[in-house]
């Protein structure tokens, strides 16, 4: 019973290494450019060859991509000004050349020692994320580990067209401790990680609609995943978007008091809780798909 | 003329229980009434027995002792398996205790080092489990001993459940002393699921308002297990358990030998150890061992205490754990201790500190924790007699003199260089001998397992053989050539390593067939929590803060 390496226990190069086909990596901007962050240096905090974002353009199943992976073990993964400059140019790219843009997210969100560059980046990315999906450029978000994708990056990542999880993923805009700071323990407990990973984890995303898949925490199902993705595209119209806002709305209304994760998966069809919380992904998906 | 002494025990406890006239029901007393109940029991100058070890502990009845002061009891000589609580401290703290005799302080060692530098702390001696029992009946034995069970009956039986533990061994001397036994119980049934503490022992039972405080002691999650753990655990599978043939033995608490424990349904499995190594084990139910036990690997388990979170898997496993007649599990932590001194081939655990000579401590100048079972396990039994292939094939290699035992028990000491935060593990000399600790002993520094008794030393740089080296001076190389970049193994030599290599006593990764490069997390059986939950089948319920699902 010899697993491969989980995905969410690689590195950034390892997870872009196992998910571009052998050899087809090439990195843009690589360390040897030591493009480092001006403003950490100030702060005496170390700084990193690649500012925590590595980029490139790579095939994926043969087909040409952009392809780029957050380092999360860098500032936790957070966008910075070179960081953020890296990820809007790739898109940028990605929409000129019209080559679908993959993205492996975890990321806590906007880099608060260079907080006003990072904000600007996200907004920036997230045009050129939009310039994509009206060329019909697929986007493609991966959210894998436990530090997930937040904030400004939780709201990026539902810009892009198609987001792949897996359960050890997780995705929101407030972080836990952030919200039981506001909200207080007993709202929101987050030492619970079952609690934690009940409302922002992989499995409930897809459950909810947010996440477009969910795969096994390795880096063939994400490979796989992403490749089955790449032919299509979801272009944004006022009526989807319309339409978005009312399922959200109605969502509201439905869960917006529930303080259980629990009732909220029984609310979308899961019966046996226990057995579904136990679950691997896929087998999470195949019984959401089911109603079990 | 007669002076020998008759029945003056019996008549002093026939007083106590008569101060307590309506206080108590029969034996039974309401939890409002305890700190009362415990004024007139006890007495000035009494041996008094707190139960608690680093698992189960009689916190309730503990609690209440501590809302006592000195003008109700004082003098009294404190006997207990751990120090764990904060209300054990404050008992010194109000100067309620006039000697105490222990085994372990592992969550308040800070305090004792506090208490021991404040002249607060008037310590006989730390002791290891069955050393502390064994005095119980020799020169220790409590007058008084507050226990903790988790369900008591109408007559008064005890139903211990899978925290045995420390219980048996505090009860027989007490009780047999005519001393007063009082039980905390989680709650009072008309019938227990099987006696293990029968009525006639017990004279106090109170149903106390919180369930026992129980530690999960022995739950790792794979999550957290580096790839240098795994390397150091496949050097230790080859160059130790394949080597002697270990069939028999005890695993620490760490995460090396978790590691361990998670590699041989994969990489045992692949080296064809299974059936070979590992069958019989004195062990906790530590729910790393699952996927071993689910693989076929372990013929039985015996236990010192029970685990949160394992009873319906070792319910559902009673062909490889001790259960009782109600099919639950069961635990005892004297019996364990001794069956780990005299009836395994290996010890293998992980230290703090070990100095030079092959000393080994968890005692530092700040935290003062003491000993477990440890030094119990992790020692030579000369008294030994029955041999086995692997107790025979260490001996050998220790070149016995006339005057020794055939035979020698694997003592193996498992440890990175250096602990967290770049401490060294490897020390000229252990922070146990700082002269204020010593004095506060009696002259004794708290050494863990002594050098002489340790067998073998894994690190991530290779094994060093302790047993074979022929001189103080050779075991000190030995030990310098598997220390790393700490000072004790940067001040190694080159030629001697080299000589000691080729000589067997220090072996390389390399050396026992282990490529650092394969050393991967992801040979484990399992890397987390859930997954461990899925190899039990849903047997195993993990305590809430390891499960994220």
């Amino acid at each position: 019973m010899t697993s491969g390496p989980l995905f969410h226990e690689q590195t950034a190069r390892q997870r872009i290494a196992a998910l571009a086909d052998t050899g087809s990596f090439a990195e843009l901007l690589p360390p040897p450019e030591r493009l480092t962050s001006p403003y950490l240096v100030q702060l005496g905090i170390p700084v990193s060859f690649d500012d925590g974002l590595v980029i490139g353009r790579a095939k994926i199943g043969g087909k040409k991509v952009y392809l780029a992976a957050q380092v999360g073990q860098f500032v936790g993964g957070a966008v910075g000004e070179i960081h953020g400059a890296k990820l809007t140019g790739l898109f940028k790219a990605a929409a000129r050349d019209r080559v679908p843009c993959v993205l492996i997210i975890e990321s806590g969100g906007v880099r608060l020692h260079e907080g006003s560059a990072g904000e600007i980046a996200i907004a920036e990315t997230m045009r050129a994320i939009f310039e994509c999906r009206a060329k019909k450029v697929p986007t493609i978000a991966v959210i894998a580990t436990d530090i997930g994708a937040y904030g400004g990056m939780g709201i990026l990542s539902t810009c892009c067209d198609f987001r792949v999880m897996t359960e050890h993923g997780r995705l929101g805009i407030s972080g836990p401790i952030v919200i039981e700071k506001w909200m207080g323990k007993k709202a929101y407990d987050s030492s619970n990680r079952a609690l934690v990973w009940k409302t922002s984890g992989g499995k409930t995303k897809y459950l909810l609609g947010d996440a477009d898949a969910l795969v096994h925490d390795g880096a063939d199902a994400v490979r796989d995943a992403v490749a089955k993705l790449l032919g299509k595209s979801s272009p944004v119209s006022l009526k989807g978007v319309k339409e978005r806002q009312k399922e959200l709305e109605k969502r509201l209304k439905r869960f917006g008091d529930t303080a259980d994760p629990d009732a909220v998966w029984k609310g979308m069809g899961v019966r046996n809780i226990e057995a579904a919380s136990l679950a691997s992904g896929p087998e999470f998906a195949a019984l959401a798909k089911r109603g079990k | 003329m007669n002076t020998a002494k008759s029945g003056l025990r019996r008549q002093n406890k026939a007083q106590r229980l008569a101060k307590v006239g309506k206080l108590a029901r029969g034996k039974f007393v309401s939890s409002d009434k305890v700190p009362e109940l415990l004024k007139r029991i006890i007495e000035p100058g009494d041996i008094l027995c707190l139960e608690g070890d680093n698992q189960k502990q009689a916190d309730f009845l503990a609690n209440q002792l501590a809302t006592l002061d000195k003008k109700d009891l004082h003098d009294i000589h404190l006997v207990m398996s751990c120090i764990t609580l904060p209300a054990h401290i404050e008992l010194f703290k109000k100067g309620m205790i006039r000697q105490v005799d222990f085994c372990y302080a592992g969550p308040q060692g800070t305090a004792v080092a506090d208490l021991v530098k404040a002249k607060k702390f008037p310590v006989g001696a730390i002791h290891t489990y069955n050393e502390l029992y064994a005095r119980y009946y020799i020169d220790l034995t409590p007058r008084v001993a507050l226990i903790a069970a988790t369900q008591a009956d109408r007559k008064g039986n005890l139903f211990l459940a899978a925290n045995t533990e420390d219980t048996p061994a505090i009860v027989e001397p007490t009780a047999f002393s005519d001393g007063i036994v009082f039980a905390q119980v989680n709650e009072i049934v008309d019938r227990l699921p099987r006696i293990d503490i029968p009525a006639d022992q017990v004279d106090f039972i109170v149903e106390a308002p919180y369930p026992m405080h129980l530690q999960a002691l022995f739950t790792r999650d794979p999550a957290a297990i580096t790839d240098v753990q795994v390397l150091m655990a496949m050097v230790a599978l080859r160059g130790i358990y394949e080597k002697y043939e270990v069939q028999s033995l005890n695993h620490g608490v760490g995460f090396n030998t978790a590691a361990i424990e998670l590699l041989l349904p994969t990489y045992g499995e692949r080296l064809g150890l299974k059936g070979k190594i590992c069958k019989y084990w004195m062990v906790n139910p530590l729910p790393t061992m699952i996927p071993a036990i689910e693989s076929g690997w372990v013929e039985s388990v015996f236990a010192v205490g029970g685990e949160v979170g394992m009873e319906r898997y070792t319910a559902a496993r009673s062909d490889v754990f001790f259960t009782g007649r109600d099919g639950s599990f069961h635990s005892n932590r004297a019996m364990g201790q001794l069956a780990g001194h005299y009836a395994i081939d290996m010890f293998i655990g992980a230290s703090l500190q070990i100095d030079i000579n092959g000393n080994s401590s968890t005692v530092s100048k700040n935290r003062i924790t003491g000993f477990g079972g440890a030094p119990n396990m992790g020692c030579q039994p000369t008294g030994r007699r029955h041999p086995t292939k692997a107790w025979l094939k260490a001996g050998a290699e220790a070149n016995p003199g006339p005057g020794s035992p055939p035979g020698r028990k694997l003592v193996v000491q498992m440890v990175e260089t250096f602990q967290a935060g770049r401490v060294p593990t490897f020390v000229e000399q252990l922070d146990a001998t700082d002269p204020g600790i010593r004095k506060a002993l009696h002259g004794v520094a708290p050494v863990m397992i002594y050098g002489d008794d340790v067998t073998h030393i894994v690190t991530e740089e290779g094994i060093a053989n302790l047993a074979a080296c022929r001189s103080i001076a050779e075991r000190q190389a030995a030990i310098r050539a598997v220390a790393g970049y700490t000072p004790v193994g940067l001040k190694r030599n080159k030629r001697e390593t080299a000589d000691l290599r080729a000589r067997g006593i220090v072996q390389l990764p390399e050396d026992v067939g282990v490529r650092p490069s394969e050393a991967s997390r992801s040979l484990l059986a399992t890397q987390d929590i859930k997954g461990l939950v899925r190899w039990s089948k849903g047997l195993y319920d993990p305590p809430s803060q390891f499960v994220d699902w």
